[in-house]
């Protein structure tokens, strides 16, 4: 059979999704002969999730030729170092999931486990926080950033760092960029599809105002519906709330306290949790819950009550159901945002899931014949990359010792997928990480979540006995202070964001 | 001692048993007792292990305390970009060769543009290819970026060879030394209890390594390994050369089975596989046979298996040198810090299953090839050949050329490109994005690249001119 080149493609939906899609696409199939086309009505809201990003955003960004200055103007953003966690692992206790490693290796052994050994000598060898390793967090601690040095093998150069910024303005210049890049906007409401009678592909799609427009790939980008994906192709849902229950939230925007501080923080509530976004000109906050535990009243009067400013927005509530489509690619339809799934933004990986779709998507671009063989390993790769994110983000609700409400109780008495709980028990044994090669999370960041949350190992890797305790303290001692000193020399977050932009 | 698992009883002898004892030896404080009972100084079926390494063994003998110098004064050893298969696949000669990740074009991956071509040629493009055709070695320079950067390198050696500057290169005295034989395995509920010697010497340990080949005593007495799915005979000899050949085993394809010819600097290693008792081999009369498969738990209560014992591979790549250094690494990340090894024992099972199938998988797909011949060892091969995993790789490779990786795998992307390729395998369609670059400017990227390879592959020195230049320099820094 000849090989047909596919020549039109619809996305279905602006936002964050539709936009990254259309700017990505159409970047790498320039010149190429793909029409492409996105769906978008001014009558339909965005969700706008995921105002906090993974480092991996910054790839993104520097293939579709972004400025970063500008990016950062166009979307008010601030830096990222990582993620403060808050009332996690007891009430109380904090810490920051940083983008970065802990320390550097002796002798191939990871850091932790020398940090390990000099903790179980005891006091007097002045482990110290294995914080006081890490630089993001501790410039993180003390509102400090600066871009990564060229050497990456210093301390203050060999850090990640991703941004917070607003994501409706994010989608609005991915627009300009798409539109520039010949992507064409229909502005319309999706009300019915027509479907190949043989393939059962889906043809065109019927607009409110009785167009149709045809393609011969759609990606779904329609958010939490699922228009195509699921109303039209019926795909499924893989329900996940039996580990992540939260079912409902609340945003709302403030006005900032003072200077924007270089991380996001989640607060951990009775039946839920809180996040808190700092922009350059107002802060996002949010409270994901729980309906089972709490009303929804009570739980806009939580987030109303703790926000640092007064309110410039209503809040605004939002309903999803965590998990992900049963294929994110069905027929010749892919599901790209909340259309594929939803995994509560704990961690920052709605807009990470979203690249990954879309670089999955461009390796896996197929013909017009849309080869089964093509969704399967694009589902095949995208459900790895969920189901990993999925224990990381059951991990923070597991690792502790809270019991104080219906929620934290629930969690405790939860069996754990066997991944997570084979990965837990090695942690707390001898401080080993149970590793993989496919998925976002690498080990330094669960390192920062069980430590972080109150999973101190029980024992180390015995291999650590096998080097001088001397060597052991001395390296410990020189990576602490080049880390301490490294902070020191490193302007405040405010300051050299305002430099920035200035500029 | 503080309690825990601090007694380790290394159980077999040759090649494994030399690696994990060295190994242990180097990465272990003075709080374990490593014993070594040594029951066997050179096995047979040590031919298994194959003779040439991947380039992860540099890593491998680092982390045990080996420099290369160590590896290259205690052995037989030469370089090896990697190996040529003759008359493998219908028709067909190619060579695998070690490579870093290849560099895109247009941020998409190489190959796709090979198949635009019409499936153009990959080996003049991969620089240990070219050199091992040439017969020239050099180290590739450190991080200064040029097409030599790309290439990397193994090592030919033989299984003994090998074995010796292991023991060489050892901490000995961080080692208790018991040349014996095993006379009875004593189980108890938490697997071995006690090793009774042929010197009437009785071995207690927490944690006891069976290193004693496919035969293995001690993981062979708390559970049976199960029924094989292949046999394998190998004849082994050395042939005594003048000069050391090329820096590349050359494996050559045959009804009854394979050849293969190992340059190495005791001279030349002749290998053959074949189906036992295949009377059409012709075969001598020093042949070792093994079965060929991996225990389906390579850990059993408080009994580890490293290399053999848990594992046997047709030494057709690296995969059985791969697998062993494997073995040693995860046992030195999992040395159990309690009594109770239920942890350590999950993680190693889970690691080895994977790394073993993964090998395996590579290895099988050698054999899924059209029109081998209906020989005994041709016949086992393929039907042992077809796998779920192998089946994926291939047709999605057929059908557009997507490499489809899993965590870790022994074997990397280059690897598989290189075998499919190599094997006649061109995708049926190239990725789109390749009509990102117009057709003449891939034509005149390409040549630039091989033109490249080609002046750098002759500026290099033959291999055994390299080779004795590099003992000298060793010899002089002593």
């Amino acid at each position: 059979m000849a090989v047909r080149d596919i020549d039109t493609v619809c996305i279905l939906g602006g936002g964050t999704a539709g936009w990254m899609t259309a700017a990505g696409l159409s970047n790498k199939l320039k010149g190429l002969g793909v029409a492409i086309t996105v769906i978008e009505s001014d009558a339909i809201g965005t969700v706008g999730v995921g105002e906090a990003t993974l480092p991996h955003i910054r790839f993104f960004n520097r293939s579709i030729g972004l400025d970063e200055a500008e990016f950062m103007r166009a979307t008010n953003a601030t830096f990222k170092l990582g993620i403060e966690f808050r009332d996690w692992g007891a009430l109380g206790q904090r810490y920051v999931h940083p983008f970065g490693n802990y320390g550097a290796p002796l002798e191939g052994h990871d850091f932790h486990q020398l940090w390990l050994r000099l903790r179980a000598a005891g006091e007097a060898h002045g482990a110290g926080r294995l914080d006081d390793y890490s630089f993001p967090v501790l410039a993180a601690e003390n509102d400090k950033f600066q871009h990564p040095g060229d050497d990456p093998n210093r301390i203050g150069s060999n850090f990640g760092y991703a941004y917070q910024m607003d994501s409706g303005a994010y989608a609005a210049l991915l627009r300009r960029y798409a539109e520039a890049n010949g992507v064409i906007r229909v502005e319309g409401k999706v009300v019915g599809h027509a479907r190949d009678p043989d393939t059962g592909h889906v043809r065109d799609v019927a607009l409110e105002d009785g167009r149709a427009v045809p393609a011969q790939l759609f990606v779904d980008c329609s958010g939490f519906r699922g228009v195509l994906i699921e109303e039209a192709l019926g795909t499924g849902y893989d329900d996940w709330r039996e580990w992540l229950p939260v079912d409902r939230a609340f945003a709302v925007q403030c006005e900032g306290g003072g200077a924007a501080s270089p991380y996001t923080r989640a607060t951990a509530r009775e039946a839920g949790w809180q996040w808190r976004i700092p922009l350059q000109h107002r802060v996002g906050n949010g409270h994901v819950y729980c309906s089972e535990y709490v009303s929804d009243d009570a739980a806009r009067e939580r987030l109303t009550s703790t926000l640092e400013g007064p309110a410039i927005t209503e809040p605004r509530q939002l309903f999803f159901t965590t998990g992900k489509r049963r294929r994110l690619w069905n027929a010749n339809v892919v599901a790209v945002g909340l259309s594929g799934g939803f995994l509560e933004p704990l961690e920052s990986t709605s807009i990470h899931l979203i690249q990954l779709g879309l670089t999955n998507l461009l390796e896996l671009f197929p013909d017009a014949s849309v080869a089964a063989a093509d969704r399967d390993e694009y589902n095949r790769r995208m459900d790895l990359e969920f189901e990993r994110i999925r224990d990381f983000l059951l991990l923070h609700y597991v690792a502790t010792r809270r019991d104080d409400t219906p929620m934290w109780r629930h969690f405790r008495a939860l069996t754990l997928p066997d991944s997570l709980s084979g990965k837990i028990d090695a942690w707390m044994t001898r401080g080993y990480l149970s590793r993989y090669e496919f998925g976002v999370f690498l080990p330094p960041s669960w390192v920062a979540v069980m430590l972080g949350q109150g999973l101190v190992p029980r024992g180390y890797d015995p291999g650590v006995d096998g080097l001088d305790m001397d060597a052991v303290r001395g390296w410990a001692g020189q990576v602490r202070a080049a880390t301490r000193d490294a902070v020191a020399d490193t302007s405040r977050h405010d300051a050299y964001l305002a430099r920035m932009m200035a500029a | 001692m503080r309690p825990g698992t601090r007694r380790i009883a290394v159980v077999g002898g040759g090649l494994a048993a030399e690696a994990v004892v060295t190994a242990l030896a180097a990465r272990l404080g003075p709080d374990h007792a490593v014993t070594f009972v040594e029951t066997d100084r050179a096995p047979a079926t040590d031919a298994f292990y194959g003779t040439v390494t991947g380039p992860s063994a540099y890593a491998f003998h680092e982390r045990i305390g080996l420099t290369e110098a160590d590896v290259l004064t205690g052995s037989d050893a030469a370089f090896s970009w990697g190996t040529r298969y003759e008359g493998w696949g219908p028709g067909r000669s190619w060579t695998l060769a070690h490579q870093q990740p290849l560099q895109p074009l247009a941020d998409v991956d190489l190959h796709h543009f090979l198949t635009r071509l019409g499936g153009a040629p990959l080996e003049p493009l991969i620089v240990a290819a070219r050199a091992a055709a040439k017969g020239v070695f050099a180290h590739p320079p450190g991080p200064k970026p040029s097409p030599l950067t790309r290439a990397e390198y193994g090592y030919q050696v033989s299984p003994p060879g090998l074995a010796d500057a292991y023991r060489a290169g050892r901490r000995a005295e961080r080692v208790r030394h018991v040349p014996a034989e095993v006379r009875t395995v004593e189980t108890g509920p938490d697997g071995i209890a006690g090793v009774a010697l042929s010197t009437g010497e009785r071995i207690e340990a927490d944690l006891y390594v069976d290193a004693g080949g496919p035969g293995g005593a001690l993981l062979s007495a708390l559970r049976a390994r199960p029924a094989p799915a292949r046999r394998l005979r190998l004849e082994t000899g050395l042939r005594p050369a003048a000069r050391l050949g090329p820096p590349c085993r050359t494996v050559t394809g045959a009804p009854y089975g394979w050849s293969a010819t190992t340059p190495t600097r005791a001279g030349a290693i002749a290998m053959r596989a074949m189906a036992p008792g295949d009377a059409a081999a012709d075969g001598d009369a020093d042949g070792v046979e093994a079965d060929l498969g991996a225990r389906p738990s390579a850990w059993i209560g408080n009994c580890v298996g490293v290399g053999h014992a848990a594992a046997v591979l047709e030494p057709l790549t690296t995969a059985p040198l791969t697998l062993l250094h494997r073995d040693v690494l995860r046992l030195l990340e999992l040395v159990p810090v309690a009594r109770d090894h239920a942890v350590e024992r999950r993680e190693y099972d889970r690691r080895h299953a994977e790394d073993a199938r993964h090998a395996d998988l590579f290895q099988r797909a050698f054999h899924a090839v059209p029109g081998a011949p209906k020989t005994p060892y041709w016949t086992a091969a393929a039907e042992a050949a077809s796998h779920p995993d192998l089946d994926r790789k291939i047709r999605q490779f057929e059908n557009r050329g997507i490499l489809v990786m899993h965590d870790f795998e022994p074997f990397t992307r280059e690897d598989w490109l290189t075998l499919h390729w190599g094997l006649g395998r061109v995708p049926g369609r190239h990725d789109r994005l390749t009509g990102r670059v117009p057709e003449d400017a891939v034509r005149a990227e390409f040549a630039k690249t091989r033109r490249a390879i080609e002046a750098l592959t002759d500026a290099m020195p033959p291999h055994d001119r390299y080779v004795a230049r590099f003992l000298d320099y060793l010899e002089r820094e002593r």
